[in-house]
């Protein structure tokens, strides 16, 4: 992540050019839409979050600390938007719905699914905290420190959250096979 | 029983964040410890089956979505958005609440204001005064219109006489006030008066150009309509272009368009001068602001009161009250109750009450 050209993209949107802000969208669409669809496990749902998280971000643009970084920014964003659709839902309602292909051979699609399936039913039975933490490690790659700056925690408590969400999903697998 | 250190070990394995000799250490323990190495295996796995989760690429059309959503002209700059920022709130200003009805009665204020002024253009144009319609029947051509550029703030130059109207102060002191202000309020006041005498100017003008346009119109019109119409007659178009007058009397003007007079000929502009901007800034500071100003400038300059140690030839103006040690050839002018201390050959002119202490071989005249 350039935080410099991040930055810089941020300055000129303030500046009336849309077409920065195009490059935004451009850069972060993907992993954004990835943390909404981890969280919600539903592909409709997560295309308007990230739907609403650009044009959030858009408007509260004025409103960014340059002294944080504009993934972190976004991503908070975007955990939040999600973790407040689903708490507004059911619970449970809309797992059932399918994912729509990644890269790959069909076969290695359909196996990745299957697992990619199961894998996000054993997450949303997870506590918020940790599905969170769980999905920005795992699914986003991040290191603690930047999961961290995300959330708005100190790394402690994000190893501690990791160490106890991943034992938990460990349990919660083993009852589903 | 596996120990917390031991957990935070298996963590860190999974997550590669063990050091090469740590990382051999950890591998020693699993040979030692099953149960250590059964965690450590299921979350391995774990891990594993996580990472392989590939990610979903969201719809080609989010982009495009999102740029459709947002206001494109949010963040326009000012001069792209100053006529149509009447129009709207501020919206670069999105954490301040607005007052919608504010916004809607600025709106409404606007566009009154801009309708009365075409009303009012259009019927000094082509109404005002009414021209003279016995026996006038047909149709009379256009009027010509005046056409110019557009006038700017560059071509409105303010009349000197029109600010230094009231300013008795010395320019001297005036400028002084004017450039103890900060630059940036200057530059505020400056384009504040700029904006204020061009809208005046331009007011003036249409006005001007409209009155003098109507008349000779009018008075062209119905000369050449009494001249080649008789009543009744059918209606020829001369010179007619936008204006078309009916057939009839008390015709009425369809289709004008207003005449609007934009920099006009023979219009008088003067420049303006940084000393006239000084002087407008003076007369709309208060007494208050001013005293205190004089007071300041008089301190800079010796003024009432103050004391001056060693001086020498200095010159006292108006001073009441000064006090001068050591003073070496000082003249004191109209100075009044002024006390001389120790001086040497200083020089008293036109004083009265003056008081001289403790002096030897004072001149005075």
């Amino acid at each position: 992540m350039n935080e410099e050209q991040d930055l810089k993209l941020v300055d000129d949107s303030l500046h009336g050019d849309q077409k920065a802000f195009g490059k935004i969208v451009d850069k972060y669409q993907r992993p954004i839409f990835n943390v909404a669809l981890r969280i919600l496990n539903n592909v409709n749902e997560a295309q308007d979050i990230a739907q609403e998280v650009f044009i959030k971000a858009y408007n509260n643009l004025p409103n960014f600390n340059h002294k944080y970084k504009l993934f972190s920014w976004l991503y908070r964003i975007a955990i939040n938007e999600s973790l407040n659709l689903q708490q507004s839902r059911r619970r449970g309602e809309a797992l059932n719905e399918g994912m729509i292909s990644g890269d790959g051979t069909p076969e290695d699609i359909l196996n990745n699914n299957e697992s990619s399936e199961m894998i996000n039913i054993a997450i949303g039975r997870l506590n918020q905290d940790y599905q969170t933490v769980i999905i920005l490690k795992h699914l986003q790659g991040f290191s603690y420190n930047q999961i961290g700056e995300i959330l708005g925690i100190p790394e402690k408590t994000v190893k501690s959250r990791l160490f106890t969400a991943r034992q938990q999903l460990k349990d919660i697998l083993i009852k589903q096979l | 029983m596996i120990t917390e250190k031991q957990i935070e070990l298996i963590h860190r394995e999974i997550d590669k964040l063990n050091s090469a000799e740590e990382s051999r250490a950890f591998q020693e323990m699993l040979s030692v410890n099953p149960e250590v190495k059964e965690l450590y295996d299921e979350l391995h796995t774990l891990s594993g089956m996580l990472n392989s989760v590939q990610p979903v690429e969201p719809s080609p059309n989010l982009k495009k979505l999102v740029l459709n959503s947002i206001d494109a002209g949010r963040y326009a700059s000012p001069a792209q958005s100053s006529f149509l920022s009447l129009f709207k709130p501020s919206l670069s200003n999105s954490h301040t609440p607005i007052n919608p009805q504010e916004g809607f009665m600025k709106s409404k204020l606007v566009i009154s204001g801009v309708l009365v002024a075409v009303i009012a253009v259009v019927y000094m144009s082509f109404i005002y005064p009414w021209p003279a319609t016995n026996d006038v029947t047909g149709t009379i051509g256009g009027v010509k219109k005046y056409n110019s550029q557009q006038i700017s703030d560059r071509d409105v130059q303010l009349n000197e006489h029109a600010l230094t109207d009231g300013a008795q102060a010395d320019p001297e002191v005036v400028m002084a006030f004017w450039k103890s202000q900060p630059l940036s309020m200057r530059e505020t006041f400056a384009k504040d008066v700029n904006a204020s005498l061009t809208k005046d100017a331009n007011a003036s003008l249409t006005k001007d150009a409209n009155a003098s346009l109507t008349k000779d119109a009018n008075a062209s019109l119905t000369k050449d309509a009494n001249a080649s119409l008789a009543k009744g007659e059918p209606i020829t178009m001369q010179k007619g272009e936008p204006i078309t007058m009916q057939k009839g009397e008390g015709n009425t003007i369809q289709k004008g368009e207003p005449i609007t007079m934009q920099k006009g000929e023979g219009n008088t502009i003067q420049k303006t001068t940084e000393l006239a901007m000084a002087i407008a800034f003076w007369n709309t500071a208060s007494i208050a602001q001013k005293q205190e100003f004089y007071k300041t400038f008089n301190d800079l300059q010796k003024g009432e009161g103050n004391t001056i140690q060693k001086g020498e030839g200095n010159t006292f103006q108006k001073g009441e009250g000064n006090t001068i040690q050591k003073g070496e050839g000082n003249t004191i002018q109209k100075g009044e109750a002024n006390t001389i201390q120790k001086g040497e050959g200083n020089t008293i002119q036109k004083t009265a009450g003056n008081e001289v202490q403790k002096t030897a071989d004072h001149d005075q005249q």
